[in-house]
This record gives structure tokens, sequence and C-alpha cells, in this order.
């Protein structure tokens, strides 16, 4: 549950620090968010971000799990976002 | 002209890429498969039964009747006992001759697995040296070396190259143009994991320090490895030419030692048991503890003598900080903590890797199409790419079929496997020049596909994994399943002319 909680915060960070740049802003949403908003974006990423191993940590020990998020939780959540990008691009 | 640095590193990075990247795919997606290489030597091995509650006790009481059967006169036994990655008695022996005996037994029986196959070993060997042995040259290990250089070399290089890469961090734009929506692709599978690729090219080569730095060893340590060895591994270290074998002397069963060994290292905790000069006065047996919960290459041993003391107590908590690092870092290349999760996780990772590489390559290709269509040298750059991309996946799925295939027994069958990869490495080449590069990557991938989705089916195993509930052998039937609607998915993708699936685009 721990891992699965620290995958979906992951998610979300990298989904708020992708919608906070101007060029997914256009491909994704077809316009640009004022820069206000995309401060607060990025102080929620990093947030999220922060917050996300621990879950994950919690469960299964601190240094395997900071590990296992880094090198590999890290970028294939990274992909699913990309994925999510193209498609909501494409539509 | 004087060129600027970015100029260079643009050229240092596609032609390093470009000619290192053929041989990094097959690295990375072997290192890749490799991680599974457990569940796959059990999955390419039907002999053995499936869905056991495996004791460890029993497990070691039946290796060691086979050894004093089989080796009684041995310097050297080893017993790894079963795991539930792989349900498998394995048994090691040495004879006078120096001689290694490999055998697979029942754990509960004791009856022999007569199949003898590489198993998930197969990609190890290409993964670590393009399976050429080690023991007849280094030619593997220094190429794989140099291949993990220019993937760090690669790394660094690109981030000076691709100066976009973190605006457009999730950018893919799979309906542009073939050289934009490669780009995207080479960016996107980097950008997001170049922790991992770093890491893992880094830590690749920090494993094989012995072969960038041969001479450190002999020149620090008088000539002397074995002195190396026991201060940097830690270990007892005993060679066996050295030392004659003392005196006969009856060894007690090996689960007393064992149990005094577990005190120290955890019950249920041993993963294999070496035995030096069994049924001698000087017997040393040295229990090793398993690795799944440590972030730790090095592994807790314990070495007793034969009336049971403890002669050697190498505990990796125990031990000083420079080593636990050196260990830990290890570790993370060598993957044998962390169980199914983990593993999983390298798994799609190491896919971005070799992905990362198959796009790169496909950027070179994409980029010069226009205007070096035609030409020889742009023909033959592009059937290599098929070859190095598209061949290199069909080989590693027609390793498995040819040892389901290939009856047991037949003479030869050990090499039968690495033989056939380089046929149909031959092959591939051979039909991209002849067929056209777009053709032989849609026909090829489809292939990979046809093969991942109908290994499982082979004699009907996958029918017998589902009603046996045999959870690891169905998962890698999963695996294959899924890879090969991945690769059957990029085939349909890939049939399309690009005109046909060009729409306008922001530059």
């Amino acid at each position: 549950m721990g891992v699965l909680v620290s995958l979906v915060l992951t998610f979300l960070a990298l989904g708020l620090f992708a919608v906070a740049m101007a060029r997914h802003q256009r491909y994704a949403l077809g316009r640009v968010l004022s820069s206000r908003t995309v401060r607060l974006l990025r102080v929620a990423a990093w947030l999220l971000l922060a917050a996300a191993p621990l879950p994950w940590m919690a469960e299964r020990g601190a240094l395997m799990s900071l590990v296992t998020w880094l090198f590999c939780g890290l970028p294939v959540m990274g992909l699913a976002v990309a994925a999510a990008l193209t498609k909501k691009g494409r539509s | 002209m004087r060129k600027t640095f970015t100029q260079s590193m643009a050229f240092l990075h596609t032609w390093c890429g470009l000619v290192f990247g053929w041989l990094l795919f097959v690295v990375l997606l072997t290192g890749t498969i490799t991680v599974f290489r457990g569940e796959i030597s059990y999955w390419l091995t039907p002999e053995i039964r499936g869905g056991l509650q495996v004791d460890p006790v029993r497990s070691l009481q039946v290796g060691e009747d086979y050894l004093r059967a089989h080796g009684p006169d041995s310097r050297l036994w080893r017993i790894t006992l079963p795991t539930t990655r792989e349900p498998v008695l394995k048994v090691n022996w040495r004879d006078d001759k120096g001689v290694t005996q490999n055998r697979r037994l029942d754990p509960e029986t004791g009856q022999e697995i007569v199949r003898q196959t590489e198993g998930g070993d197969f990609y190890l060997e290409l993964h670590e040296g393009f399976h050429i042995d080690r023991g007849e040259n280094l030619f593997g290990f220094i190429v794989v070396c140099l291949t993990g250089m220019a993937m760090l070399i690669s790394c660094v290089s690109g981030i000076v190259v691709h100066k976009r890469i973190l605006k457009d961090m999730f950018l893919f734009r799979p309906e542009a143009s073939a050289h934009r929506s490669w780009l995207d692709a080479h960016n996107l599978l980097g950008v997001l994991a170049l922790p991992f690729h770093m890491m893992m090219a880094f830590t690749g080569i920090f494993l094989l320090y012995w072969l960038f730095l041969p001479s450190a060893a002999p020149v620090l340590y008088k000539g002397g490895n074995p002195e190396f060895r026991i201060e940097a591994n830690g270990q007892l270290y005993r060679q066996l030419k050295d030392i004659e074998p003392g005196a006969a002397a009856p060894t007690g069963p090996l689960s007393l030692y064992v149990d005094k060994a577990e005190a120290l290292i955890g019950k249920g905790r041993t993963a294999y048991v070496y035995v030096r000069d069994p049924g001698r006065d000087n017997a040393v047996i040295e229990v090793y503890r398993e690795r799944t919960e440590r972030v730790s290459q090095q592994v807790d041993q314990i070495a007793l003598d034969r009336s049971g003391g403890i002669i050697r107590a190498q505990l990796i908590s125990r031990m000083s900080i420079p080593f636990q690092v050196q260990s830990f870092i290890a570790s993370w290349h060598w993957l044998e903590w962390g169980g199914n999760l983990v593993r999983w996780f390298y798994y799609l990772a190491g896919w971005m890797g070799a992905g990362l590489v198959a796009a790169g390559c496909s950027v070179f290709a994409a980029k010069r199409r226009r205007h070096s269509e035609g030409k020889a040298w742009f023909q033959a750059v592009e059937a290599i790419n098929v070859m190095a991309i598209a061949g290199v996946c069909i080989a590693c799925v027609a390793y498995l079929w040819i040892e389901r295939l290939t009856p047991v027994g037949v003479p030869g069958r050990e090499t039968i496997g690495i033989q056939v990869f380089c046929v149909i490495l031959g092959a591939s080449l051979v039909h991209a020049a002849l067929r056209g590069s777009r053709r032989a990557w849609v026909e090829q991938m489809a292939l990979t596909a046809i093969l991942c989705v109908g290994a499982p089916l082979l004699n009907g195993q996958i029918l017998r994994h589902l009603a046996s509930a045999d959870w690891v052998r169905m998962s890698v039937d999963a695996a294959l399943i899924a890879t090969g609607v991945c690769f059957g998915a990029a085939a349909w993708r890939l049939r399309a002319p690009e005109a046909a699936r060009l729409k306008p685009v922001e530059a």
C-alpha cells in the first residue's frame, strides 16, 4: 500500500511539474497558465515530490526504498506522466 | 573552422552513441532480462517441480548426501539452497583435476535434473562479456567495459547537446516527423531515467575495477592477488592448489555447522554453503547469508573448522565504512536484494535504457534519411541499426524457443543457444539489406512479437502453469505476452509510411 501511495504521489508531483512548463501547457492544455499559477504548481510539485518516497520508506525500509524510488520509481512514473500528456495532447 | 564546445560534444555524442550504441543495446537489453535470470532458468526447466514448499534443512541434507555419494574425494563442495525464484537445489564439486561438476537436484527427492541448460545465465553471459568465455580471454569483458565508458560519455555529452531536455522533459509527439518523434523519445527516455542510466554505467564499470586497474593489486600487494582479495573482499580465501588435503577425518552433518553459523547470521538465512577439503582434518565449512533484504553486494560469511569452531565471522555490519560503501554501491548494479517489486522496477527502467539507445540510433538515421538515402554507407547504417536492435530482440526471444525445442541429451546442447543467436543476427542483417530498413523494422518487430506471445504456448505449458498455480512461471508467461503485445503495437505503428502519420506540430 505504501509503495502505491508513493507512486501516486510521484505521478502527481511530476504531473504538476509538467503542467508548470510552458511547452507542455501549450501542447496538452492549448493555453499558457499565468506566472502566479505556475509558481504555485511548482511549489506544490516540490512538496509532493519530497513527500513521495516517505510511504515507500515507511513500508519497506529507508535505504532499499530510496534507491528503488530514485532510480526506478521516479523515471517509470515520469514515463506515465509523459504518456498521459501525450494522450491529452492528441485528444 | 574552429568548433565550439557544443559542436564537439555533438560530434562525440553522435558517433560515440551510434557505434557503441549498437553494442550497448545488446548489453542493456540482456542486462534487463538478466534481472529475472533465476525465474527464466526455472521457466526453461519443466523438470523442476512447481509449487514446492521447500524446507532448507531437508534440502541441505539432500545436497550433502548427493555430494558424499558422488564427490567423496572432492576438494571443494558447494550447495546452493533452493529459493522461491528457483526452487531447485544446486550442487557443485571440484575433482582432483580442478574440473567443476555442476548438477541440479530436486530439493526433496535428490533426483538429478537431466536437462543441462544455461538458463537465464545465458543473458548474463551476454551482458557481462558478449558470451565470450572469460577463461579463454577477456576480450568480451574489455569491450563491455569500453561500452560502459561510452555510455557514460554519451550521457554527459547528451546533457550538453540536447539543450532543451529539462524544458521539454515530458514531451513526446508521436504524430510528428520520424526525426522529431524519435528525438522526443530519445530525450524523454534519457532525461527521465538519467540517474538510473548513469548509475548503471558507473556501477557496471565499478564492478570491473580489476579490469581497468589490472596492475594496482599486484604492485601494492607484491604480486599477491589472494592477499588483495582477502583485504578487499574481506573473505576467507584459500587457494586449493597451495594447500595439500589433510588426513582423512569425518566431517559432521552440515546442518550442525549451519545451525552454529545461523546463530550469527539469522535463522534460515543461509543461501549457500562451501566445504573445502570435506572429510579431511583441515576441512573448512563456509556458510554464506542471503542478500535479499540488504542493499549490499557482499554477504555475511561464517567459516568453521571441522570441530565446529568459528575460524572467521565476516559480518557486513562490522566492516569498515569504505567497505560498506563499496558494497552498497556495487549492489545497485548486481541486483540481489529487494525481491520482486524491485526487480520489476529495475526491469522497467532497464527497458527505458534499451529504448533510449534504440531511439538514439533511429534519430541518427531519421535525421540523415532525406539527404543520404540511397548512399551505400547510409544503407549499411540502417541495416546495422535493424540488426543491432530488432535482430537482437528476436535473438533474445528465440533463445527461449531453442532451449525448449532442443531435445535433452543432444550433443553440444549447451552451445546451441549462442550459435543460434549469432545466426539470427546475421539473418537479420541480410534481411534488412534485402528488404529495406522500413519493411525490415516492421517485419522483425512483428516476428519478435509473435515469438514473445508464442513462447508460453510452446508444448501448452501455460496451461500447466495455470493448473499448478505456479506463480513464478506464470509471471514469466505474462511478462512475455506483455512484451509481445508492446512489440506488436510498435510494429503496427511503424507499418504506416511516415507521410500518412504526419500532422503539423509546433516547432
